[in-house]
């Protein structure tokens, strides 16, 4: 048929782009991680120690929940943080609509190395907020924790993904018909009440996007535990990198990778199942009688 | 919620009072002073063209805008500073606004569960309401599996269910077909009967209006411009905009030379014209004289007393249940309906008449854009 000879050839440029990008060099981790390491030689003999070595070891067990814990953590954190901030701009504002979309994606044209250095100079020792506190006489000493800790992680991690969260956030509730909101305050509903009941649920949609995404993102995220997070600074994905470059061991690399991937996929499609059987996911999803 | 009985009100105290009501958006001034009066159990509706003022005025009363200047009062409880959800309104929505999460049934209890009132009492008031509309059997579905009268029924029940002391319709039946419409008034209507609940309704169809209302509150350009009965302001106009809203009739600008209880004469392009005059007309006013196209008689049948003109035919009109007829009189257009059996064609001279009995004599002419002046 034509139409499906056109459509083949439409869909063939981003068709190869994925298997050549994406798939290729994952498929290549898959068949490397059965193979072992001899000395500085790769041996390329089927064997699944890898992997029991992976899934065996505490370390790489508490990696893997370390990283989903992050992810979640910050995923709720810039929902939180989010959903007042896109409602503002949403419903709120007229004229600078645009202007102030752009001035909170500012941040994310610096580079992610500038941004965190950034972080190291507000929360270090001789840091801006260290130094306030001591002028104020809070503290006559500098508080150490507020860098090198999980608590300076959860900060920077939090502020690097905040955009992504606003930005699909924000777009749920451009679509939300203003009169769903004055229907539910006729109703008697309070402010609290509309975005529980009413908010929440017609922007889920969005919210598990956004979740998705900066879970996703800061699962694998390496950079900021390790430059701000000091002695909790170690992540599967450091552990990955290190495998693959000062240890030179690809094959137990890939599979570290590979667990992780399926740690990650597993909860992303939990979350996906269990939001589709939820009464909102069902309700948004009733098409036609 | 304690009922009173209609009769111990007794429309000594009405229901709601608005005097002097204004809306400005900036320079815009939506609503500009505006007084009227809700009886306790009645249906009243606010009529106008597109960007009078009615949905502002509405509005106003749900909660949803400010009100910029005046008092507006439910049984002498000011609502100015009152938040929508604690006023003892409810609205029905242009597009019903239906909550597409939730059933039938959810959407409903909506309003009741925010009472916290007991499941039992939900589940009777929910199904009572749906019962009312005859959309018991529809409680699991959800709004997208709905046709447009089921939402519409749906949405009344939401409102009514949480037993208001007036009932907000805001264009309800706009998205509807003209059938379905039709049908939707007839039971609107008889919902409010038996309810026996105050319904204030807007819209801008001036036959829906009729067939709903007790009592019509005609608005343009953010003012009342007249309100009485259906039959008052169909056969009564006050001023040239009503009489052409409201079934668009024949309008000739004048003067008023002399002005009596009741009557007046109107110095116009057709002559000295005597007729029933609008309240408070005086001498040297620029008035109107309105007669309806179904008055205005064809041909040689011509009562005595009538005053009656030479004129051109310059279309004939098929309207399905008559023929409409524009012709000229000294320059001036008149619509005429007549039956379809009248043999006539553009171009023929015919008399025309103005039988007296129906010529009235209204406040202001029409400007050429339509507003009055």
């Amino acid at each position: 048929m034509h139409r499906a000879l056109t459509r083949a050839v439409l869909v063939l440029p981003t068709a190869a782009y994925v298997v050549l990008v994406c798939a290729a060099p994952l498929g290549l981790l898959f068949v490397y991680s059965f193979y072992s390491v001899d000395f500085v030689s790769i041996v390329k003999e089927v064997t699944l120690a890898n992997y029991a070595l992976v899934l065996g070891s505490e370390t790489y067990r508490a990696l893997i929940v370390k990283a989903i814990l992050y992810g979640a953590g910050v995923a709720a954190l810039t929902a939180a943080i989010a959903y007042p901030l896109a409602f503002f701009i949403a419903k709120r504002v007229r004229v600078y609509k645009a202007a102030l979309l752009t001035a909170m994606l500012v941040p994310l044209y610096t580079g992610d190395l500038i941004r965190i250095f950034a972080w190291r100079v507000v929360l270090g020792a001789e840091g801006v907020l260290n130094s306030f506190l001591q002028w104020l006489g809070i503290t006559d000493q500098p508080i150490w924790a507020l860098l090198f800790s999980p608590f300076a992680t959860m900060v920077v991690l939090t502020y690097n993904y905040l955009p992504f969260m606003v930005l699909v956030l924000w777009v749920s509730l451009e679509a939300l018909d203003r009169a769903y909101l004055e229907a539910a305050m006729d109703l008697g509903a309070s402010r609290t009440q509309i975005f529980m009941r009413v908010i929440l649920p017609l922007t889920s949609p969005g919210l598990v996007v956004g979740v998705l995404m900066v879970f996703v993102l800061v699962a694998g995220d390496y950079l900021t535990p390790q430059l701000v997070g000091g002695g909790s600074g170690v992540t599967i994905t450091s552990a990955i990198y290190d495998m693959f470059g000062a240890a030179f061991d690809w094959p137990l690399g890939s599979a570290l990778a590979w667990v992780l991937l399926a740690a990650l996929a597993a909860v992303v499609g939990l979350a996906i199942f269990l939001f589709s059987r939820s009464p909102w996911g069902r309700g948004l999803g009733a098409r036609g009688a | 919620m304690n009922d009173p009985a209609p009769e111990a009100v007794g429309g000594a105290r009405p229901l709601l009072t608005a005097r002097g009501l204004v809306k400005h958006y900036g320079a815009v001034e939506a609503v500009r002073g505006v007084d009227f009066d809700l009886p306790d159990n009645g249906f009243v509706t606010i009529l106008g063209p597109s960007g009078c003022g009615k949905t502002t005025l509405l509005r106003m009363i749900g909660g949803f805008e400010s009100i910029t200047e005046g008092d507006l009062e439910i049984e002498g409880r000011a609502l100015a500073g009152v938040m929508a959800n604690h006023r003892p309104v409810n609205t029905v929505f242009q597009n019903y606004a239906l909550f597409p999460h939730l059933t039938v049934f959810d959407n409903v209890a909506f309003g009741l569960r925010l009472r916290r009132l007991d499941r039992a009492t939900v589940r009777d008031r929910v199904i009572g309401a749906l019962r009312t509309v005859r959309m018991e059997s529809m409680v699991a579905r959800y709004p997208s599996q709905l046709s447009g009268g089921q939402q519409q029924r749906v949405a009344l029940s939401r409102a009514f269910v949480n037993q208001p002391r007036i009932l907000l319709l805001d264009e309800p039946l706009g998205a509807l077909d003209l059938k379905m419409r039709r049908h939707m008034q007839v039971e609107l209507k008889d919902l409010q009967r038996r309810l026996g609940m105050t319904f204030l309704y807007v819209t801008h169809d001036q036959e829906e209006a009729f067939a709903l209302s007790d009592w019509v509150i005609v608005m343009n350009a953010g003012r009342i411009v007249q309100q009485g009965t259906p039959a008052a302001i169909y056969h009564a106009p006050d001023n040239a905009f009503v009489a052409d809203f409201i079934g668009g009739a024949n309008l000739v600008a004048g003067t008023v030379v002399e002005a009596a209880a009741g009557r007046a004469v109107l110095e116009c392009p057709l002559g000295r014209l005597a007729a029933t005059g609008a309240d408070g007309l005086r001498v040297g006013d620029s008035a109107s004289l309105c007669i309806r196209a179904e008055h205005v008689a064809i041909g040689d049948g011509a009562a005595a007393g009538a005053a009656s003109f030479a004129g051109r035919i310059d279309h004939v009109v098929f309207r399905g249940d008559t023929n409409t007829i524009v012709a000229t009189v000294d320059g001036w257009a008149i619509e005429a309906r007549v039956d379809h059996d009248v043999a006539l064609a553009p171009g023929d001279t015919v008399s025309i008449s103005l039988p007296e009995q129906h010529l009235r004599i209204v406040h202001g002419v029409l400007a050429a854009d339509g507003a009055d002046r």
